[in-house]
This record gives structure tokens, C-alpha cells and sequence, in this order.
């Protein structure tokens, strides 16, 4: 056996030498009875090695490992455990609660509006703008849409379904809003309203698409 | 003939995918989920690179890290990709903080009197104990050398990266490593 030859034996099974290597490796190896039994045994360790199972500890270390996890975040959802399906739905319900509080105040609106007779422009102050331009807004949407278009196969269809669902509802808070704003452009509350609406449509969207990202 | 159906998303992983979901976002009990479907691979890379005695803290400080650092996972890997490569990080970072750890990898002869040369007994199963046993025994340059390319699929050039050693050193080592195995196991 020739040291030479026998310490290039692993390259030579990792198929890591150039080719003029590995025929002069080859060679030796036809007249060198000990370098094939070398050979032989590097490949049966390099085989074996590939299929080392996986063994789980001898004992449980979770609770050592929940014990070390950051006191904060460990404390977070100890009580409370959501589906990303239940998590939107959870995500969303403000915004139907501050749509349904939307309603009935342009309801009450209109009734006080036609009993009194008045206008209530003297009552009410200076336009309040939405907190989210139309034109950013537009644009941050349409990115957040396309991107989502693009990635939509990696989410779980539930999640797609209930986050297809929350817009919907999102959309038609907005929608009222605007519709209410029409008539009455200098609301406070209005305005407020539709910033909140857009605001949680855009957090929406961007949770989406964190989401489809990490493929989960 | 079984008749292949495609399905895309088989229960189990949507399963995975939610608990992942839930554990960035801070829930405990869907980490435990996570700890559970790989703490395994975790403690046999932590027990073969770094021994019997340090593998039950060293697989406790790569899932603290996984929390830390789960907020980090963008997706571009499978998730079972991202930990294992952090859990390789923890290990040699661990490595690293012991002092003069670098010279040991450079410079290590491993000491064949060091090493049982007994045959072990025939058969596949005793082969895999009796390599794991052996895996022990190696100095530990060459053992880690030994599991992260033979066992867990890294090459030279990566292992040179993460251990700061030359590409040069590190097939020398996975040699010497090959060779004592392939001694004990006969």
C-alpha cells in the first residue's frame, strides 16, 4: 500500500479528484490488494454514516426548553391558540364592529337630519382628512394585491377562503363609508372611520402576504 | 398497483405549516409542536458533533435560538433546512467559544492508541451502534469533520467556512476520521 494512493482514497470516493487523478488512483488501485480493502472499508463507513437514524433524547427537555424561552412571549398565547383562519377572522373583527358602529351612526344620522330639518354643517368642524392618501393608498393596495396574486398557491385554501371573506367585509365598510362621506365630506368620525377601515385592510394584506412569503 | 393521486398539500404539512404559522406569531403550544417534530435530528447532530454530555443543553439552546430567531424565517428554505443550518451555527458557535478550539482543528493528531481497534460485531444494526459508539471516540476536529460531511451532507468548502479552517485541513481530517472508523468497525 502507498501512502500517496491511500490518503487520496476519499477524495477518490467523493469523486473530488481531476480526472488524471482518479485514473492514476485507479490504476494503483489494480495492483494494490490492501488499497481496495481500504477502499472497501471507507465505503462501507461513509454508508453507514448516510444512514444514521435520527434519536430523540433520552429524556423529555421540553420543559427545560419552554423554561429558557423569553419570559414575554412565553406568556402570549398560553391561554389563547388561533388558526391563521381563526387569527384573520380574530384580525378583522374590529373592523366589523367599527363598520356596524358606522352604520348605525349615519342611520341615526339620517333620522335626526330629517326630523330637525337643518343642516349640520355649522354644527360639525373643518374637514378631517383620511389618514391614508387615495393615491398611496391605491398604490400600496395594488402592490399588496399583486403580490399576493402571485404567491396565493403557497397559502393554505382555508386561509385563503377566510381571508378572502374579511375583505369582502373590509371593502363593503369602506365602500359605506365613502358613500356616507359623499354626503357629508367634513365628518370627523367619518373620516376616522374610513382611515381605520383602510388602515386594517392594508394590515390585512400585508399579513397575507407575510404569510404566502414564508409559505405557510 | 397502488394508483398515484395528486395531492398538494398532504394533511400533515398543512398541520406543520399552521403550527409554524402560530409559533411565529408567539404561541408556545404550537413551538412545542415544532420542537417535537425535530428535536430528534436536533439532539443526534448536537450528540454527534459535540458528545453525549453536551447534547441535551446544546439541543436546549438551538430551540431557545429557533424562538429568537423564528420571526427571521422568510420561507426561502424548508423550515426543517433553516433549523438545521441554525442548529449547526449554535453548535460550532459553542465550539468557538472555547479557547484555542481553532488550534485544536488545525493542529490535532488523532491518537490511534486513543482508539478500541476490536471488530465490531457483523450486521447492519451493529454496524450503525457500533459507529455511533465510534463516533465518540474521535478526536474532535476530525468527529466534527466527520459528521457534518459525511453525516449531514455539507462540503468541504462550507465546512471550511464554518469551522475557519482551510478546505486542504478539513479533507485531511474527514480521511483520518474514515480511516480510524473504518479500523474499528473491520
Amino acid at each position: 500500500m502507498a501512502d500517496h494512493f491511500s490518503s487520496r482514497l476519499s477524495e477518490y470516493l467523493d469523486d473530488t479528484l481531476s480526472p488524471g487523478e482518479r485514473l492514476d488512483v485507479e490504476r494503483h488501485l489494480l495492483d494494490c490488494a490492501a488499497c481496495r480493502a481500504d477502499l472497501d472499508g471507507l465505503r462501507r463507513v461513509v454508508d453507514e454514516a448516510q444512514g444514521l437514524p435520527d434519536v430523540p433524547p433520552s429524556r423529555d427537555l421540553w420543559p427545560d426548553v419552554r423554561a429558557a424561552l423569553p419570559v414575554g412571549a412565553r406568556r402570549r398565547f398560553n391561554t389563547i391558540t388561533l388558526s391563521i383562519p381563526q387569527a384573520i377572522a380574530a384580525g378583522v373583527l374590529l373592523a366589523l364592529v367599527s363598520g356596524l358602529v358606522g352604520a348605525m351612526f349615519l342611520d341615526r344620522q339620517r333620522r335626526e337630519s330629517a326630523a330637525a330639518g337643518v343642516a349640520r354643517e355649522s354644527a360639525v368642524p373643518a374637514v378631517v382628512h383620511v389618514s391614508v392618501s387615495d393615491a398611496n393608498y391605491n398604490r400600496a393596495i395594488d402592490d399588496l394585491k399583486r403580490l399576493l396574486a402571485e404567491e396565493r398557491s403557497r397559502l393554505n385554501p382555508k386561509t385563503v377562503e377566510a381571508l378572502e371573506r374579511n375583505l369582502a367585509t373590509i371593502d363593503r365598510a369602506i365602500a359605506e363609508a365613502m358613500a356616507a362621506l359623499a354626503q357629508d365630506p367634513s365628518d370627523p368620525f367619518l373620516n376616522s372611520h374610513l382611515a381605520h377601515q383602510r388602515r386594517t385592510k392594508l394590515t390585512l394584506l400585508r399579513q397575507a402576504n407575510q404569510l404566502a412569503r414564508t409559505g405557510l | 398497483m397502488p394508483v398515484l393521486s395528486h395531492s398538494p398539500r398532504p394533511a400533515v404539512d398543512d398541520a406543520a405549516r399552521e403550527h409554524l404559522a402560530r409559533a411565529v406569531l408567539g404561541d408556545v403550544d404550537a413551538f412545542e409542536r415544532l420542537y417535537r417534530a425535530h428535536v430528534a435530528r436536533v439532539h443526534s447532530l448536537a450528540r454527534r458533533m459535540a458528545g453525549p454530555a453536551s447534547a441535551d443543553e446544546l439541543t436546549q439552546d438551538v430551540f431557545v435560538r429557533v424562538w429568537q430567531k423564528l420571526s427571521t424565517f422568510r420561507g426561502e428554505a424548508a423550515f426543517s433546512t433553516w433549523l438545521h443550518r441554525l442548529a449547526v451555527n449554535v453548535i460550532i458557535e459553542r465550539f468557538r467559544s472555547r479557547a484555542a478550539e481553532r488550534l485544536r482543528f488545525i493542529d490535532a493528531e488523532i491518537e490511534d492508541q486513543a482508539f478500541p481497534h476490536a471488530v465490531a460485531p457483523a450486521g447492519r444494526h451493529t454496524d450503525r451502534l457500533a459507529l455511533e459508539a465510534a463516533l465518540d471516540r474521535l478526536p474532535d476536529g476530525a468527529r466534527r469533520i466527520f459528521v457534518l460531511h459525511d453525516v449531514e451532507g455539507y462540503k468541504h468548502d462550507e465546512i471550511a467556512g464554518l469551522l475557519g479552517i482551510a478546505v486542504g485541513t478539513s479533507k485531511a481530517q474527514l480521511h483520518r476520521a474514515r480511516m480510524l472508523l473504518r479500523k474499528h468497525l473491520g
